[in-house]
């Protein structure tokens, strides 16, 4: 079904995205080994994947490299890829910290990361591990080293979260009205800058009483030094990274489960892709339990399990009707997605397996459902 | 006799990942108290209709409004309690105004470390405190907070160690240090952990465990494990249907078959939940797997009542 992509004028950016716990990283590492099997070479960039995942594609959890999914991997299941399969953990800090490299002076790098409060807002602020995802995904891009990267977004509540909280960000590095109002009342000491005549204005000495003057000296210097040596940079790269993902080069998928919550979040992210211009490739959805026909408890076939008693046989039925049930459930789910999302969008299942997928046998499983 | 149950607690923050199942434990934990005559309010912290949805009432109200028998609903908007918070130590009316409405302060309150997470603390912070002013007992006896899902949903009960060295002096510097005693006193706090019977939640229900108790000094209750397969089988049982599973003229019998699903699945959980029962220092409960992508009022009902009989009988 999704055959088309891999072609060789298909995406160089395959975006996964949906709320947490529906198997984001699973999808990507699968489309990812599709496009290695098709000749590309091909990079996975993924955020927190379970421990032995990431074993099985060659990550070490506390290496950030870029590493090569050793070849014998394939090898052992008789594949033996045209392409090359890549893989690589993100860290949202390190990532922030270069592009503070990239473009302050040495002097300024220094005091920036020395900030308490860019502390803060590299690590913990809402919204700047899904920037620097786009942040990483944009630099490689323009490397030009793969032919194909997977993004598999960070783990987030809401599905669109990836999508919405980086414009949060976006908003408040990109505007300068904090150094506006600060600047008046802002000198430089020897330590660091600090915040004078502040009894000029009586909403900054009401916030210094509430808060505490040191939280307004952090966020007064981090403003000044950021305004001074990173705005302009900050903003070209901002805009040439939200320009990279409605260009044609990247597609995104929405990955959900069949339960309720997932299915309406998968939906909201597809009608927020489409309204901000960014071309849609389809919904995945994980973990579908396989649909049995209607009249299957009508006739069940006990012919030949003589050996079982009557409680057994009671169980069994109770069991498959319960099973029967999720499938239903699921089918009718899928069934509406369908209808709401409209005729001519892809919506892939892949059905829910007997064990964990938590290595390359596992994942040419959900391939196979992929292509 | 007084018996020192798990959830003699007043202040119950429910913690875990998106998809777990959180909010559903909350409400019907909220329900398995309130059944215990004990007077419940269920807290909503985020923008976000899920709790208010179960009852019936979306979204919940900003202030606590009654939902059931003994049991009501608030959902916490830290912006407003934040603007109202200002209002009452901003002493000059105009002051504050041009405070709550300045475009540095809106940013601010986004961009501030932790102050937003701060607010939504001090006001459960306040629920906890409230008496009734004829007979001077707590209004509430138990106040159970739907954590936020991000950041291991740890974020929000970090924020008072962080923000102590940030706001040194202040009100709020103050009121930080209120919330931190509340949440670090085990008589009055404990957390609540709901993870999935699978490998990577495990995990996190695991290293959520370590970073609550010996990092931020919150006491853990329990963990319950959420959508569990049921026991439908004994090993008898599953020996004679994998003995069945292997004749040729039963492998496409829908019966075995699914019989065969679940039992392989079932094993899978049981090996994660082991995990979890011995790495981890606190009860672990397990509540049922229902067969429908919806929960309906009575499986809520339900599943209130194995909190009730089993969960909050725990010592």
């Amino acid at each position: 079904m999704l055959e088309k992509i891999f072609e060789n004028n298909g995406p160089r950016i395959i975006a996964c995205c949906g709320s947490g716990g529906v198997g984001k990283t699973t999808i990507a590492a699968s489309l990812g080994i599709i496009g290695a099997l098709k000749g590309r070479k091909t990079l996975v960039l993924t955020i927190d994947p379970a421990k032995r995942l990431a074993d099985s594609l060659g990550l070490d959890s506390f290496d950030h490299e870029i590493r090569r999914v050793p070849p014998e991997k394939f090898l052992k299941n008789g594949l033996n890829p045209s392409g090359e399969l890549y893989a690589m953990m993100l860290d949202t800090k390190r990532t922030f910290d270069k592009l503070i490299s990239r473009h302050a002076s040495e002097n300024s790098q220094k005091k920036i990361l020395g900030n308490r409060y860019y502390e803060h807002l590299s690590s913990t602020l809402a919204g700047s591990r899904e920037y620097m995802a786009m942040e990483k995904l944009y630099e490689i891009y323009h490397d030009h080293e793969y032919e194909l990267i997977v993004l598999d977004t960070p783990p987030t509540r809401r599905a669109l979260d990836f999508l919405d909280t980086p414009q949060r960000l976006l908003d408040l590095l990109g505007h300068q009205f904090f150094l506006k109002f600060f600047r008046p009342y802002l000198y430089a000491g020897r330590f660091g800058f600090r915040l004078f005549t502040i009894l000029a204005s009586p909403m900054l000495k009401s916030m210094s009483q509430l808060m505490g003057n040191r939280v307004l000296e952090d966020v007064a210097e981090f403003f000044n030094l950021w305004d001074d040596v990173m705005f302009e940079g900050f903003r070209k790269r901002a805009k040439g990274v939200q320009k990279l993902l409605s260009s044609s080069d990247t597609l995104f998928f929405a990955v959900g489960n069949p339960m309720a919550r997932p299915m309406k979040e998968a939906l909201y992210l597809y009608d927020q892709i489409r309204k901000n211009h960014i071309a849609f490739g389809g919904f995945i959805i994980n973990r579908v339990h396989p649909q049995y026909p209607e009249n299957i408890l009508n006739n069940p076939d006990f012919s030949n399990l003589t050996d079982i008693d009557k409680t057994l046989s009671e169980k069994l039925l109770f069991n498959l009707k319960k099973f029967r049930n999720l499938g239903n459930s699921d089918a009718t789910a899928i069934e509406e997605m369908k209808n709401k999302a409209g005729a001519g969008i892809p919506v892939v299942q892949i059905p829910l397996f007997d064990t964990d997928i938590h290595d390359i046998d596992g994942l040419l499983k959900v391939c196979a459902h992929l292509s | 006799m007084i018996v020192n149950h798990l959830f003699n607690r007043r202040v119950i923050f429910v913690v875990g990942k998106g998809g777990t199942g959180k909010t559903t434990v909350v409400a019907a934990l909220g329900l398995a108290a309130a059944k215990n005559d004990k007077k419940v309010l269920v807290v909503e912290t985020q923008e976000n209709d899920a709790l208010g949805m179960l009852f019936g009432q979306t979204p919940l109200r900003e202030k606590p409004s009654v939902l059931g028998p003994n049991i009501w609903g608030v959902r916490i908007n830290s912006k407003m309690v934040l603007d109202e918070y200002i209002k009452r130590y901003v002493t000059v009316g105009f002051v504050a105004y041009q405070i709550i409405h300045s475009r540095v302060f809106e940013h601010f309150a986004v961009a501030a470390p932790g102050l937003k997470e701060v607010m939504s603390l001090s006001e459960i912070w306040r629920f906890e405190q409230k008496r009734d002013p004829e007979t001077d007992a707590f209004l509430y006896d138990h106040i159970i907070v739907d954590s936020p899902a991000t950041g291991h949903g740890l974020s929000l009960l970090r924020v008072p160690s962080t923000l102590k060295s940030m706001f040194q002096t202040g009100p709020i510097a103050t009121q930080t240090g209120w919330v931190q005693d509340m949440l670090q006193d085990s008589s009055r706090t404990c957390l609540l952990s709901v993870t999935l019977p699978e490998e990577l939640p495990i995990n996190e229900a695991l290293e959520f465990e370590r970073t609550a108790e010996n990092d931020l000094n919150i006491r853990m209750a329990s963990t319950i494990v959420n959508m569990v397969y049921p026991k439908t089988f004994n090993t008898d049982e599953v020996k004679a249907i994998e003995k069945l599973d292997h004749l040729e003229n039963q492998k496409n019998n829908p019966l075995i078959e699914a019989a065969r699903r679940h039992i392989a699945r079932r094993k899978l959980q049981q090996v994660h939940i082991r995990r979890l029962t011995e790495e981890s220092e606190h009860p672990v409960f397990q509540l049922p797997f229902y067969d429908t992508n919806n929960l309906a009022w009575e499986q809520i009902a339900d599943i209130a009542e194995q909190i009730r009989t089993g969960l909050l009988k725990l010592k």
